[in-house]
């Protein structure tokens, strides 16, 4: 059966914003319950009941008028700020599938804004692939995440990673310590990712890091003579794929160890997401790590 | 190395097709965006080297198959002459075949030209036009001839196509000289290296000639290599006929003549009969029986009547044995229809004109027919009827009447102008000068000092006694004084022949000499009644003068025998229009008639000819009143002598003439000598082998890259 998250469903969606829906449904439907456990006293607002929410928080009241179920939500679950930082470079074009990673980390940010909305948490959104940085400042509510979703859709991945001046931008516009979503492929020098990783965390900034891979990215699966034209920079190869597979396939994946190394040291949590994978899995890893945040902030 | 289908090295630049495939594959690339093109470099940085490595090798693989392949589809050889080699130099190779009548001598089934042929095609066809060799096709034959030159492939075409052999002698000097001239042509055009090889059976009569080592020496001068195969073996006997001849080739008709032949046994070592058969107009008229000794000749003779006038052509055909051209000859009997005789007097029943026509007009079906007409009554066709014209003691010529006979004369006509009492000196001086016979001087009797001749010679080169050195007449010519006749001094001028005249009685005397196709006569005197009475002349007078008579109503003709190989030659005072000559095998040609190329006694060459046998000349003459419009000439064509007797030439002989190049390749191996197929399946297997290679190298690779 297909999950709500598989990207293979959610590429038949044709908004941006139906996909995030469908995406988080698809988490908290298998789960039965809300992830969020709510415990504030003061009350902010009415939201729609969605499936997954505790029922003890209907407001029965409403729903004996109305006759549509409502949660009631509070102020104090709304503390944490996060920052989704996606990145735009021109390699995030890539596709060997009907969507392209740029797709992938759109849905995904767009996904993780929905369960930050829906838990009454702010969120921030950085585009870009180097200092010159589309904003959306934190902010919360529907409407936020509208402005999200817009943002998102306007974007169009150029240029190069430059992954320090881009967290480092972000992290100087964040006014309270929160918690950091890099959604990247991550595909240039390690030293630079750890780098940026390591002023984000100074910053004292928790930071997830969601490396975004195509699978031909990781497999390498071409078998005919091909031109490899960057999408980036530099000059174009001619090269028999089978050739050189092997030698490419080490290649990734000491990058993707070394990566691996660099960032676990700075106590950042890494997650490989393959754009052939569902959604959950980078989905459930900001819970975890929202929730690891949560605690230690002593709440 | 040597190809047997050399042509197929033509394909050695599909060589190129594994290396043209590769670079195509590396345009047909697809396109493909790709994002993580630093590891794709490192990768294919590592494993650079080893890939290039990889792929060179399957290239070369691939390439060598093809190259493999295609040289196996030529059948290489292995000869150790005439190396064909990637990178040898152009080769220029100048064939020469022996053409002489002894290369149509056959041994198991095969004559000596087809076996040079067959050498000659197969060393043409080892060469490789593509490469720049070059070759030349030479017949040394009686003339030698140049047949082809340039592309090897267009010369062994030639060399197959030829057919011209087996009827003369062969000309090696002339064909040496030839092909010395090819030589230096062909490294003009670029040939590095030239080389001659001659196709020959040794034979003896035709490698005598004087200016061959000569002629060898030239081209080992000129950094010739020159090279002979022998392809006959000339320890054969062999009968032939060696003569065959018509006495007298000229009869008038009626008259029997015998045909003699002679048969001789060369190398033989026991008699033999040997039958035969006589054709006449290719109409078979006797059988022979020869019995031919060992070693030795034998002579067959027939004695026949031909049937009815013209030229006739006689053959005797034997048996055939290994060398069957001179198992057959030719030979051509005329048989002259009786000469219209003309006498011109102006008195006929008298003098002289009465004393001839006693001698001469004999009626119908006499040996000659005569008639006798006053010049004054003479129309303009009368002359061009006649055979003989007969000026009999005439005292002066009509107006115009010496330009007319003189031009009868050169297309023909015989003349006598028979001196008497009545003959008018400047008339006839008049005629004798239109006739080339200015030295003639012809006094009146009455003129006569009886210290001087009327017949008089004036030129120093003047042939006053072509006539009586007939041996025919030599009877009659001993009532003459034969003695003071050749002890004329004739280089002298105006020498009296003072007893020439006629009152002396001493006999008849007579100048003659030729102009054009006829000839005129002047007798000094009429022949006498008493002549009769001379015991020495066999038949008296009227037989001598019916011989006279023949002898001068004849133009000369053309030979009748020529030998094969030999130039024909065409010696007439008028350019036909047109000429047919007709072989022994009924091929026809029509030779180009240009004036330009007759020498100065106006003889043009029309062409050689070869075949042996009975060749007819056909000759179209322009429209005149004097010349028939149409003329037929059969000629029999003759082997040369010596052709027959099937014997090498002499060892020491050999050895002197041969050039120090020669010499040391003397036994080299001819080309076609080793079987170029051995070759073949070790190249087939070759390729079968880089086929396999190839395909586990792939077969690895393709494991290796998944």
């Amino acid at each position: 059966m297909q999950q709500a998250s598989d990207p293979r469903l959610l590429a038949k969606l044709a908004r941006l914003e139906l996909r995030a829906r469908r995406a988080v449904e698809g988490l908290t439907g298998g789960r039965h319950l809300s992830p969020i456990q709510g415990s504030g006293s003061t009350f902010a607002e009415h939201r729609e009941y969605v499936p997954g929410d505790e029922p003890r928080h209907l407001d029965w009241k409403l729903l004996a008028r109305t006759d549509r179920p409502y949660v009631r939500r509070y102020q104090e679950e709304n503390a944490l700020t996060a920052c989704l930082v996606v990145d735009t470079s021109a390699s995030m074009n890539f596709s060997s599938l009907e969507w392209s990673k740029w797709d992938y980390a759109t849905w995904l940010a767009a996904a993780l804004a929905r369960l930050l909305t829906m838990q009454h948490d702010s969120f921030a959104l950085a585009l870009g692939a180097g200092q010159d940085l589309p904003w959306l400042p934190p902010g919360s509510g529907e409407m936020h995440w509208q402005r999200l979703i817009w943002a998102l859709e306007q974007a169009n991945p150029s240029g190069e990673t430059e992954p320090a001046a881009l967290l480092e931008e972000a992290a100087g516009r964040m006014e309270r310590r929160g918690l950091f979503v890099w959604i990247t492929d991550s595909l240039g020098e390690v030293q630079d990712a750890t780098q940026a990783a390591a002023r984000v965390r100074h910053a004292g900034h928790d930071l997830i890091v969601l490396r975004v891979l195509d699978p031909a990215e990781v497999d390498f699966p071409w078998g005919r003579a091909t031109r490899f034209e960057p999408l980036e920079s530099g000059d174009f190869l001619r090269l028999d794929p089978r050739a050189v597979r092997q030698a490419y396939l080490e290649e990734f994946e000491n990058h993707g160890a070394a990566l691996r190394r660099g960032l676990r040291g700075l106590d950042v949590e890494f997650r490989r997401m393959p754009t052939d994978e569902p959604l959950e899995a980078g989905l459930v890893e900001f819970l975890n790590r929202r929730n690891h945040r949560m605690r230690r902030v002593g709440r | 190395m040597n190809f047997l289908r050399p042509e197929f090295l033509s394909f050695l630049p599909l060589a190129a097709v594994p290396i043209v495939i590769h670079l195509l594959s590396r345009r047909r690339h697809r396109r493909l965006d790709f994002s993580a093109m630093d590891f794709l470099r490192r990768a294919q940085k590592r494993v650079r080297r080893r890939l290039f490595l990889e792929d060179l090798l399957l290239l070369l693989l691939r390439t060598a198959a093809v190259i493999l392949f295609i040289l196996a589809l030529a059948r290489p050889g292995s000869s150790e002459e005439n190396k064909l080699t990637l990178d040898r130099p152009s080769q220029g190779l100048i064939v020469v075949m022996d053409t002489s009548l002894s290369m149509g001598h056959r041994q198991d089934g095969q004559s000596s030209w087809e076996r040079a042929r067959a050498a000659a095609s197969s060393a043409l066809a080892a060469l490789d036009g593509s490469r720049g060799d070059q070759a030349a096709l030479i017949l040394a034959s009686p003339r030698a001839q140049r047949i082809a030159i340039g592309h090897p492939t267009e010369v062994g075409a030639a060399c197959q196509e030829e057919r011209t052999v087996g009827s003369g002698l062969a000309d090696w000097a002339g064909a040496l000289a030839t092909a010395r001239k090819s030589a230096a042509e062909l490294a003009i055009a670029g040939c590095d290296h030239l080389v001659v090889r001659l196709y020959t059976d040794l034979q003896a009569s035709s490698w005598e000639g004087e200016l061959l080592p000569k002629a060898l020496d030239s081209l080992a001068a000129d950094g010739v290599s020159v090279f002979w195969e022998e392809v006959g073996d000339n320890s054969s006997e062999n009968w032939a006929i060696v003569a065959l001849e018509v006495d007298p080739a000229v009869v008038s008709p009626g008259e029997s003549v015998e045909v003699r032949a002679r048969v001789r046994g060369f190398h033989t070592k026991a008699s033999r009969t040997i039958r035969g058969r006589l054709f006449l107009d290719d109409a078979p008229i006797a059988e022979a029986s020869i019995e031919v000794p060992a070693g030795g000749e034998a002579v067959w003779s027939l004695r026949l009547i031909p049937p009815r006038p013209g030229r006739r052509a006689l053959e005797l055909r034997l048996e055939p044995d290994s060398l069957a051209a001179d198992d057959s000859r030719a030979a051509i009997l005329e048989v002259r229809t009786a000469p219209r005789l003309l006498l011109l007097s102006e008195s006929p029943g008298e003098g002289v004109a009465a004393t001839l026509m006693r001698f001469l007009d004999l009626g119908e079906g006499a040996p000659v027919q005569t008639q006798a007409r006053d010049p004054a009554t003479l129309g303009a066709a009368d002359l061009v009827e006649t055979d003989l014209l007969i000026l009999a003691d005439l005292p002066h010529l009509p107006m115009g009447l010496a330009g007319r006979i003189a031009q009868q004369v050169r297309a023909g006509m015989g003349l006598w102008i028979v001196a008497g009492p009545a003959l008018n000196a400047p008339a006839h001086a008049e005629l004798l000068a239109l006739l080339d016979g200015e030295e003639v001087r012809i006094g009146p009797m009455s003129e006569a000092d009886p210290e001087r001749a009327r017949l008089q010679i004036q030129a120093a080169d003047w042939p006053p006694l072509a006539l009586f050195q007939d041996p025919r007449w030599l009877p009659l010519l001993t009532e003459i004084p034969v003695r003071r006749w050749r002890s004329l001094d004739v280089r002298s001028k105006m020498i009296p022949l003072r007893f020439l005249q006629a009152q002396e009685v001493l006999g008849p005397a007579a100048v003659h000499w030729r102009v054009g196709r006829g000839q005129v006569l002047v007798l000094a005197c009429a022949p006498l009644p008493g002549w009769n009475a001379f015991a020495e002349v066999p038949g008296g007078t009227l037989p001598f003068l019916f011989d006279l008579a023949h002898w001068s109503a004849t133009a000369e003709t053309p030979a009748h025998t020529v030998e094969s190989g030999s130039e024909l030659l065409l010696a007439l005072e008028q350019t036909p229009t047109e000429i047919l000559l007709r072989s022994p095998q009924g091929t026809t040609s029509r030779p180009l008639l240009d004036p330009l190329a007759s020498d100065r006694a106006g003889t043009l060459p029309l062409q050689t000819v070869h075949l042996l046998g009975t060749w007819i000349a056909e000759l179209r003459m322009p429209n005149t009143d004097s010349v028939p419009t149409s003329l037929r000439f059969p000629f029999a064509v003759v082997p040369p002598p010596g052709e027959s007797d099937l014997a090498r030439m002499d060892a020491d002989r050999l050895e002197a003439i041969t050039p120090l190049a020669a010499e040391e390749d003397r036994n080299a191996s001819p080309l076609d000598s080793q079987d170029p197929l051995e070759s073949a399946p070790l190249f087939f297997i070759l390729v079968a082998a880089a086929l396999a290679i190839e395909s586990m190298h792939a077969g690895r690779l393709d494991r290796k890259r998944g």
